[in-house]
């Protein structure tokens, strides 16, 4: 297959990947809104005014206000904000430890690989959210100590997909040319042999940071992640749900907008993974 | 078959001892002295020594980690607002999230690996985009929010059915729901998914080529084999269901676990918070040890010979 | 001689992401009753779609049948309904494959396996399906056949499963036999023994066979006809006696010239020079023509058609060989 008909072949797959289209557009709409949000939200997200506390929707406040008579609209805006910055952060640092992490216990072999390995499956052994709950039990929670949950939760991941990478590739001719012609190890590590798990560290990133985004509002909706009265969509839930009979619609704004995002980078991330390592015995 | 399990037995020794680690230094990880920690603002020196005698934090670490350990089960570590032992405090809760995720656990099972089947057996037609559009759905819920739609339309709304509590069987069907559909969601995606592996390879060429019926290939030739990594994924679900329950058990104030975690938390009762983090941990390597001993008796090919 | 098999014109075709690949053109050939037919050719030259094609077990898409027929015992198989065509396969036309490390499910036990088959065509219980399948067991000579029903694949060897699989697939008395590279994943001595076990079945069984490969040592020894194929189509069909001795075709006559011979020593083992097309973009005309040294301007336009040039003898080509060649 020449290199011409390959391309066509991957623009093909892309444009008939309806999915990925879908995810990278909402994924888009999102950034977008929460890069301008304070240009674009009607109010200070933090705005109080309790004489219009619980109202429903209205053409002054399209989503309706919650019970501090604060506008839902601009609180979910500002919330996607919080959301994208820490769960993308947190996902950004944590493929940058544990992609070193992994890379070094595959490359190195030995002890190394069986403490750092064994670690990361004692972390794996804490499920879903709980792993999350003890480090906010251990460092309290706000803003930094949420992304060093999230980030020591996505860590192993990302370790892992690192490591098969490099034990698998280590043994191939071009590291022991590189070898042979005098690049160090170091060098051989990350210029050749990591850049191979490129693709699917994209795919999971994608993948985790809508997962992050789950994690992060979880925690606010059991209290332990961002502190009212920023704006975070989870917290807002929480808040909701003592007035759920009376005032419905603050249960659920902020839900679809968590929905929404999470779908975005869920679409996203699977459209990705069919478009780099398409199934080819798919028949 | 005993020298697979023998093994795998020892490999979760090390499991356990790191996660029960992990759990003991909780309390000595948290930045600043643990003692003043525990005791909370505004408690007098006296307190503060009072805390550390009676938590040991002057002794030596191991020993520390060993009365931990043991404390837990001889019923001699004791929940801090409540001054009862933290065993008979975890137990009954576990008890509770226990039952949920069992319940949940068939939820996401019956209705997961239905609508996989549903959706190979329909590949690229209407009804699998439906199925599969659904479990896309499902895996981007937030579940507290899910729980917060289902309370809303049945309870608010119609008045069916109770949105919180633990009294009868009706209490488990909204939290189980709720637990159960985004499990569901991907045991359906893997159910699919491997349905559809398993018609691609040779045997079900020979079958075919056999004249079996199609309904004996799909139902029995294709599902055993496809089974085998959904086995694994439902175990996995079950045991992320024991931590991720603690927001359907928050949404619903069912009396589990994780909420009790979560609670001692604010009320700073970290001998709660340590050894219910631990029993959920610990449970949830324990299942997957049930479930790779599970996986081996679908699968022929993982039994030793005897 | 009756025919039990008669394929004319087969054309199919798939639809791939890659675009269309024109797997089968010009594809004829037929088969006596009891005779073993030889289909040999190389990686991609359409033999196995072929079986498939008579055994109707194609994908459908991305196959597409798009001309000819298969004429199986008076009937094209092509026209049966899926209904109808279960109760042939298995039955009439039984097929075993390549691989029998992977051709065997894992999960089941070989009684199970075996039974299912038997049960579904004879509508006979269990009990009578697995002393029949003893028995069967026993045809093919499997020294301890209980011992071996109660085994999972896994637990067989590669020679075992492939009799296992040749059992199975002739517990309904089958008609024909279609064996896709029955041998090539087995060691030496298990290989003849698998050809002398199909051997032995055709006589004792009374069954047609065409046997797949792309060893012509096979196909010398134990073929009565032969089916030469190139990119998809066929392009010489005799008999093994006139094809060894006198090919017509000049693919063929590459591929006989390429076996080394057994009893002396050469300097230099012949080639075909070029490589296999590919049936993505099929050379216009003849396929084989970028490869061949007769080639004329009319085989680079119009591809050959199957012919009989002397009685049961046929051949695709415009320019075949000069009265054959001797090949002695």
């Amino acid at each position: 297959m020449n290199h011409n008909n390959s391309m066509a072949i991957y623009w093909r797959r892309i444009s008939k990947n309806k999915m990925a289209a879908i995810g990278a557009f909402i994924v888009l709409f999102i950034v977008i809104i929460a890069l301008l949000a304070p240009v674009i939200s009607p109010y200070e997200p933090d705005a109080q005014d309790l004489y219009s506390s619980l109202n429903g929707p209205s053409k002054e406040h399209w989503f309706g206000t919650d019970i501090y008579g604060r506008d839902i609209l601009s609180r979910v805006i500002w919330g996607a904000r919080i959301s994208l910055s820490i769960s993308s952060l947190a996902v950004f640092l944590s493929i940058l430890i544990g992609v070193f992490l992994g890379a070094i216990a595959a490359y190195f072999g030995g002890v190394l690989d069986e403490i750092i390995m064994r670690f990361f499956d004692i972390l794996l052994s804490f499920p879903d959210i709980l792993l999350a709950i003890a480090i906010i039990a251990i460092l309290g929670s706000g803003r930094s100590n949420l992304i060093t949950a999230i980030t020591i939760y996505s860590i192993p991941q990302f370790a892992r997909i690192a490591r098969s990478t490099v034990v698998s590739e280590k043994t191939k001719e071009y590291v022991d040319a590189a070898r042979l012609s005098g690049e160090s190890e170091m060098n051989i590590l990350f210029r050749y042999v990591l850049p191979n798990s490129l693709s699917p560290i994209i795919v999971q990133g994608t993948l985790r940071i809508g997962y992050a985004i789950l994690i992060i509002s979880g925690l606010g909706f059991l209290g332990l992640g961002i502190q009212p009265p920023a704006a975070e969509w989870g917290t807002d839930l929480s808040i909701a749900r003592t007035y759920l009979r009376a005032a419905p619609h603050t249960g659920i704004f902020p839900g679809i907008a968590i929905f929404i995002t999470v779908m975005g980078f869920n679409f996203f991330g699977d459209g990705l993974n069919e478009i780099l390592n398409p199934r080819m015995k798919d028949r | 078959m005993n020298n697979y399990f023998i093994r795998r037995l020892i490999l979760i020794i090390p499991i356990l001892i790191g996660v029960s680690l992990i759990s003991f230094f909780i309390i000595h990880l948290i930045p600043g002295d643990p003692a003043r920690v525990i005791a909370g603002q505004g408690a007098t020196s006296e307190d503060i020594a009072l805390i550390r005698e009676e938590f040991g934090l002057d002794k030596p670490l191991t020993e520390q980690y060993f009365a931990f350990v043991g404390g837990i089960f001889s019923g001699k570590m004791k929940s801090i607002s409540s001054q009862q032992p933290v065993i008979d405090e975890i137990t009954p809760r576990f008890w509770n999230t226990v039952q949920l995720a069992t319940f949940g656990i068939i939820v996401a099972t019956v209705f997961g690996i239905l609508l996989g089947i549903i959706a190979a057996t329909h590949k690229n037609t209407f009804v699998d985009n439906l199925s599969m559009g659904f479990s896309l759905i499902g895996v981007s819920m937030p579940i507290f929010w899910l729980g917060l739609l289902l309370i809303m339309l049945f309870s608010v709304a119609l008045n069916w059915l109770p949105a919180g509590g633990k009294d009868s069987f009706i209490s488990f069907i909204l939290p189980g729901i709720t637990l159960g559909l985004p499990s569901a969601a991907i045991i359906a995606r893997m159910t699919r998914a491997s349905m559809l592996e398993i018609v691609n390879q040779d045997f079900i060429r020979t079958a075919i080529s056999n004249g079996i019926p199609q309904k004996t290939i799909i139902y029995k030739y294709t599902l055993k084999n496809a089974m085998i990594p959904v086995v694994t994924v439902v175990g996995l679900q079950f045991g992320y269901m024991l931590g991720g329950a603690v927001l359907t058990e928050s949404v619903f104030g069912w009396p589990g676990l994780g909420r009790l975690v979560v609670q001692s938390i604010f009320t700073r009762d970290y001998p709660i918070v340590q050894s219910g983090i631990l029993l959920i941990a610990m449970s949830f390597v324990f299942v997957n040890l049930a479930v790779d001993l599970l996986y081996a008796a679908i699968d022929p090919r993982l039994r030793r010979k005897k | 001689m009756e025919r039990i098999l008669e394929v004319k014109d087969l054309k199919i075709q798939f639809d791939t992401e890659e675009g269309t690949v024109y797997a089968l053109e010009n594809v004829s050939f037929h088969l006596n009753k009891g005779e073993i037919l030889g289909i040999i050719g190389e990686t991609g030259s359409g033999k196995s779609v072929t079986a498939s094609a008579i055994n109707r077990i194609l994908p459908v898409p991305p196959a597409r049948i798009v001309n000819g027929e298969i004429i199986f015992q008076g009937k094209d198989v092509l026209q049966y309904k899926r209904e109808e065509m279960n109760r042939i396969r298995g039955k009439k036309i039984s097929m075993i494959f390549q691989e029998p490390m992977t051709a065997l499910n894992p999960v089941f036990k070989i009684k199970e396996q075996m039974s299912d088959v038997i049960m579904h065509h004879q509508k006979i219980n269990r009990k009578k399906a697995v002393k029949q399948a003893t028995e069967m067991l026993e045809q093919v000579r499997i020294p301890d056949p209980e011992m071996v029903l109660d085994k999972y694949p896994h637990e067989l060897s590669g020679g075992m499963r492939q009799r296992v699989m040749i059992a199975t697939a002739l517990s309904c008395e089958a008609d024909l036999l279609i064996a896709d590279e029955p041998t090539t994943a087995l060691d030496v001595t298990t290989q003849d023994q698998i050809l002398a076990l199909i051997q032995d079945m055709r006589k004792n069984l009374d069954i047609s066979v065409i046997l797949i490969t792309h060893d012509f040592g096979v196909v010398a020894e134990i073929c009565d006809t032969v089916a030469v194929m190139y990119g998809g189509s066929v392009v010489e069909f005799t008999d093994i006696y006139t094809l060894t001795k006198k090919p017509y075709h000049p693919y063929s006559n590459g591929l006989l010239k390429a076996i080394p011979p057994v009893d002396q020593t050469i300097e230099k083992l012949n080639t075909i020079p070029g490589s296999v097309p590919n049936l993505l973009k099929p050379p216009p005309g003849c396929r084989f023509h970028p490869r061949c040294e007769n080639a004329l301007e009319k085989c680079k336009i119009d591809p050959p058609s199957l012919t009989e040039i002397e009685e049961n003898h046929f051949i695709a080509c415009y320019n075949p060989i000069k009265g054959g060649e001797d090949n002695e």
